[in-house]
């Protein structure tokens, strides 16, 4: 006799989950664009989220790998004919090592807390400007991408934009799971470890250095691909749109108000704020009004949930789940 | 050449001044207000609407904005500040940016993105010796800010409130236990350093133009300007600002303005290699 | 469960049940049944942000025919249908644009898209409109690529930066023959972005061509805090000719720092944006005279042709101030659709597209310096024309090319401060 018992809230999430699946039948192009850029916020929030949100260091300069990843990637595309899927591996590993130079400058040199954040932004920035004066790139022009028939070589799907959706939700499926996995494992026991105390880890003969570096290379290789995502959508980079602060800030947004250190959190923020953000500069029209509710959302979170809304919400899943019925099968 | 390093002296001034509000707040209650330049975009406009509609000479709106942003600030402080002071600093960062963004949007709603100049005879005025050109205006914000820095300076060190403000900043607990009201302690202090922000607004609306995103102009070099003088510090600012001031100023005519932000983000990680309490850092 | 507590609980879901279904009848069908104007025209501009005074002036523009054509009856081809404008902010971000367009095409439902200033935004709405198939109208991007896609939906009136940038050259070489002098040293400054780069590309391809010599080359970067050390550099290299491309504050900004700092360009060609701005005269007052601009389009110029007269003085009516090229370029595109809608006498995008393939519109009709409009093979206008202005006593003067000018230019040895 088997015995199979489905927990409601597995049930939910399957349900959730299929709902993802079928939503681009359901409705309009301009939502699934809104779902496809909440898809990509949760990826790159859930990128951060690795490197920093579990490690404590928190970058504010994510941007850059972001800009690298679509810059190799493209570039390889545009001037060699290189698909940006495999694009997108170089990118990967240039940007992890960009990530490690990064962790290995700023962990070398003792930076803590603020002064870290405000040395990534400055890292950043300097990438930016080279980026800007480099001409073979684009320099501040940018690159634009030439739009092709739908093709999975070439990485493009624009009668429908269905393809971007399932590869992003494919995507982020894939770091959730990857995120699960490290955490569970040493590698994340150390990563939690150097968080509450550093020094504590150190003289428990963790090499500190070594495992920041590690997270640092890690997410930097995971924004990258995001940033060949963004590239493959927008059709169009430049320095100032995909290496600006203003879009490290965009990323770190989504976990931050979700909740840092959850696999849930980073989903759950990019989920609230950008529909918000997109809806009310589409129907409230212009003036700003988007930049307000961010704003004023972020404090709110601040001041009554400083670790992120992703209480509120399991505990509205859980509530949700309760109505369902138990599956059951002997 | 020496003109170019007396105009960057005076930049220098500049953002010494924007960045002493907020080091201040920092080396006090330890809070990144990312929203300060945010309110020295607000201080330009009151400057600049004092002036347009009512013919208020734009130095004389010091004594508008002192006081009005002294009791925003204060207020604010505990209204939302102080909520915040239980959460990691990396939220009460991130909610900072989040007010910066509500400050900057509600701007841009009121006052819509024209760009606005005061232009009067005292903002044109250059005065020129022995080949070198200064604009009046900055010359004035300059000695300005350093009149600042020193009167913040003398509050700290010789007021009885100054010393009950660095007491709770070296440790709240033991200030608590003298006594010193801690929660009214905090709220002066970021009165005061939102009243600099109300200042620098002043200063800055004298020579440079008025729009609501023009806080985001000057804060990323606000914060290199704090690390390199010296995080909380009120002396160092001057002393961040001068070098930056002069790095860019100096490298952007060497090797092209194009470089300029390149030139000073190197010189902000040089000294977090080689000092990374900033030049003037007492360690923090 | 007790009895109470599932009442309660099925309640609940018939209430949510019923809100569902109001929700629905409000949203969809209730909006389905009431009629609506027939003709939807998307205008994607950089509304807020860095550029949205000069989004808004185009919006402002484009309204002003949509309103005149309206209330003389509509599109009569199409039974007198009304326009109904629908507004779509860019930023000035490529990414935003991209968004906005595809709302208005997929949600609003437009017949034709116009936009989108900036060339990179242009870049991205154009393509969501050729995906979709919705004729894009372009009338103020000036990036020499945007035409060399091989796009069948995007359709450019104005010219390029390879023929107004080049017009700042020409200029400079007719004027150095009638004066007798030579002015071959250039300085460039232009602003890093991708407009400021691209003017400076041009320039710099194609004045060596004609023997000039480009002594500095500087790119600075946009909303610069201060400008001394780059004016410095200009007072420490010799030239002739100052090339200038800024915007707004950045144009400001540099007079400022000239008149400070005592420098004063023997010849100043500024590549429109900045300097012809309204705000940027009104801003500086007298400091700003006598400075030179390329531009597509002069108020003045109303004295010897009608469309243009017509078309300003409505604008001046409405908003106080004359139209500067990007706005007038924005009226023309106005009228231009609405011509294309009557030839068109349908809404499907294939008619028209076929009516905008046949437009040829003579001189007269143009509410612009140019010779008429006509699309090539790539959808680009080959009938458009550059001039160069002048601003002379607070008001800008066509001084170029020789032939429609309506005044002689100034070349003034003192700064207009002295």
């Amino acid at each position: 006799m088997v015995a199979f018992q489905m927990s409601q809230r597995r049930l939910l999430l399957i349900i959730l989950i299929a709902a993802a699946l079928l939503l681009p039948a359901l409705v309009t192009p301009f939502i699934l664009h809104v779902a496809i850029m909440v898809g990509l916020f949760a990826y790159l929030g859930s990128a951060w989220n690795l490197g920093c949100g579990y490690t404590g260091k928190l970058s504010w300069g994510h941007s850059a790998f972001m800009g690298l990843g679509a810059y190799v990637s493209t570039a390889l595309y545009m001037f060699y004919a290189v698909t940006p899927w495999i694009g997108a591996i170089a990118g990967m590993i240039i940007a992890a090592a960009f990530g490690a130079l990064v962790g290995v400058i700023c962990f070398r040199l003792g930076l803590k807390g603020h002064y870290f954040v405000i040395a990534t932004i400055a890292l950043a920035e300097i990438l930016r400007v080279a980026f800007i004066n480099w001409s073979v790139v684009g320099g501040a022009w940018g690159l634009l991408m030439p739009v092709v028939p739908d093709s999975m070589y070439h990485f493009q799907f624009h009668s429908s934009r269905l393809g971007y959706y399932y590869i992003i939700f494919a995507m982020l499926v894939a770091i959730l799971y990857v995120e699960r996995r490290i955490i569970k494992s040493k590698l994340g026991y150390y990563f939690i470890a150097i968080k509450d105390d550093e020094e504590m880890a150190e003289s428990l003969g963790i090499n500190a250095f070594k495992y920041k570096v590690i997270a640092a290379a890690i997410s930097a290789a995971l924004t990258a691909f995001g940033g060949t995502f963004y590239a493959q959508y927008v059709l169009y980079i430049s320095p100032d749109t995909v290496m600006a602060v203003g879009v490290s800030t965009e990323i770190l947004m989504g976990a931050v108000v979700g909740g840092m250190a959850t696999l849930g959190g980073p989903v759950v923020g990019a989920a609230i704020i950008h529909p918000i953000m997109e809806l009310s500069r589409a129907y409230v029209g212009g003036r700003g009004l988007d930049y307000v509710v961010a704003g004023l959302l972020t404090v709110g979170v601040a001041v009554l949930r400083p670790h992120g809304v992703i209480g509120w919400v399991e505990k509205a899943f859980d509530a949700l789940a309760s109505y369902l019925p138990r599956v059951a099968r002997s | 050449m020496a003109q170019v390093i007396i105009s960057s002296i005076l930049l220098g001034g500049i953002y010494a001044l924007v960045a002493v509000g907020f080091n201040l707040i920092y080396g006090v209650m330890d809070v990144i207000n990312c929203a300060q330049a945010d309110m020295m975009m607000i201080a330009m406009y009151v400057t600049y609407w004092s002036f347009a509609l009512y013919g208020v000479h734009p130095l004389l709106a010091i004594f508008i904005n002192i006081p009005l942003f002294f009791v925003a600030g204060f207020f604010a402080q505990k209204l939302i500040i102080d909520r915040l002071l239980g959460a990691p600093q990396f939220i009460q960062a991130v909610a900072t940016i989040g007010m910066g963004y509500v400050i900057q949007n509600v701007a841009l709603l009121v006052w819509k993105e024209d760009y606005r100049m005061i232009l009067n005879p005292y903002t044109d005025s250059t005065l020129r010796f022995a080949g070198i050109n200064l604009s009046v205006p900055l010359l004035v914000s300059y000695i300005g800010s350093l009149a600042v820095v020193a009167a913040l300076y003398v509050f700290l060190k010789k007021t009885d409130l100054g010393v009950a403000i660095r007491a709770t900043s070296e440790s709240r607990e033991a200030a608590a236990l003298m006594g010193i009201n801690v929660k009214r302690v905090y709220a002066i202090v970021f009165g005061v350093g939102v009243a600099c922000a109300g200042i620098a607004g002043v200063f800055t609306s004298t020579f440079y133009y008025t729009y609501p995103m023009v806080g985001t102009a000057f804060l990323l070099k606000m914060f290199v300007v704090v690390v390199v003088g010296g995080c909380g510090d009120v002396l160092a600012s001057v002393a961040g600002g001068l070098t930056i001031g002069l790095a860019e100023g100096i490298g952007a005519f060497l090797l092209g303005p194009s470089w300029k932000e390149a030139i000073y983000q190197s010189v902000f990680l040089l000294v977090l290699a080689l000092r990374p309490q900033g030049i003037f850092g007492g360690g923090k | 469960m007790s009895l109470a507590s599932k009442k309660a609980k099925y309640g609940i879901v018939a209430i949510v049940i019923v809100a569902i279904i109001v929700g629905i009848g409000y949203g969809y069908v209730i909006p389905t049944l009431t009629p609506k104007p027939a003709v939807k025209v998307g205008v994607v501009w950089p509304v807020t942000g860095a550029q949205a005074l000069i989004g808004r002036d185009q919006v402002n523009a484009f309204t002003l025919v949509v309103d005149e054509v309206n209330n003389a009856g509509g599109i009569k081809s199409l039974g007198g249908s009304k326009i109904e404008l629908l507004v779509g902010d860019t930023k000035g971000d490529p990414k935003t644009g991209a968004a906005e367009a595809e709302r208005l095409i997929t949600e609003a439902k437009v017949h034709v898209l116009v936009g989108s200033y900036g060339s990179a935004v242009t870049a991205t709405t154009s393509e969501v409109a050729e995906r979709y198939g919705i004729p894009f109208l372009n009338p103020d991007s000036t990036s020499p690529s945007l035409h060399a896609r091989g796009f069948k939906w995007f359709f450019r009136t104005t010219p390029h930066d390879e023929l107004l940038v080049k017009n700042m050259v020409d200029f400079v070489v007719d004027v150095g023959k009638k004066e007798g002098k030579s002015f071959k040293k250039i300085a460039i400054v232009y602003e890093n972005t991708l407009w400021g780069t691209d003017s400076a590309k041009v320039i710099k391809d194609y004045a060596p061509k004609l023997g000039f010599e480009i002594v500095l080359d500087m790119a600075y970067p946009a909303n610069a805090v201060d400008l001394s050390s780059e004016v410095l550099k200009l007072k420490a290299t010799p030239h002739d000719v100052l090339m200038q491309a800024s915007y707004l504050s950045d144009a400001i900004l540099f007079t400022r720092t000239f008149k400070t700092q005592g420098y004063w360009p023997r010849l100043w060609v500024a590549n429109d944006a900045g300097h012809i701005h309204p705000d940027y005269v009104g801003t500086l007052g007298k400091d700003a005279y006598f400075v030179f601009s390329r531009e597509v389009f002069c108020a003045d110029l109303g004295g010897g042709k009608d469309a243009i007269k017509k078309a300003n003085d409505a604008f001046r009516a409405k908003y106080q101030k004359d139209m500067d090229g990007t706005m007038a370029r924005s009226y023309t595109a106005a009228t231009l659709l609405v011509d294309v809608l009557e030839r068109s006498g349908s809404l499907k995008p294939d008619d028209i597209r076929k009516a905008l393939i046949a437009t040829n519109w003579s001189e007269p009709k143009v509410s612009m310096p140019w010779k008429g409009i006509k699309f090539d093979e790539n959808g680009q206008n080959v009938l458009g024309l550059g001039i160069i202005t002048e601003l002379i006593d607070g008001k800008w003067r066509t001084i170029w090319p020789f032939e429609v000018a309506t005044t002689t230019y100034v070349l003034s040895e003192k700064p207009p401060w002295a």
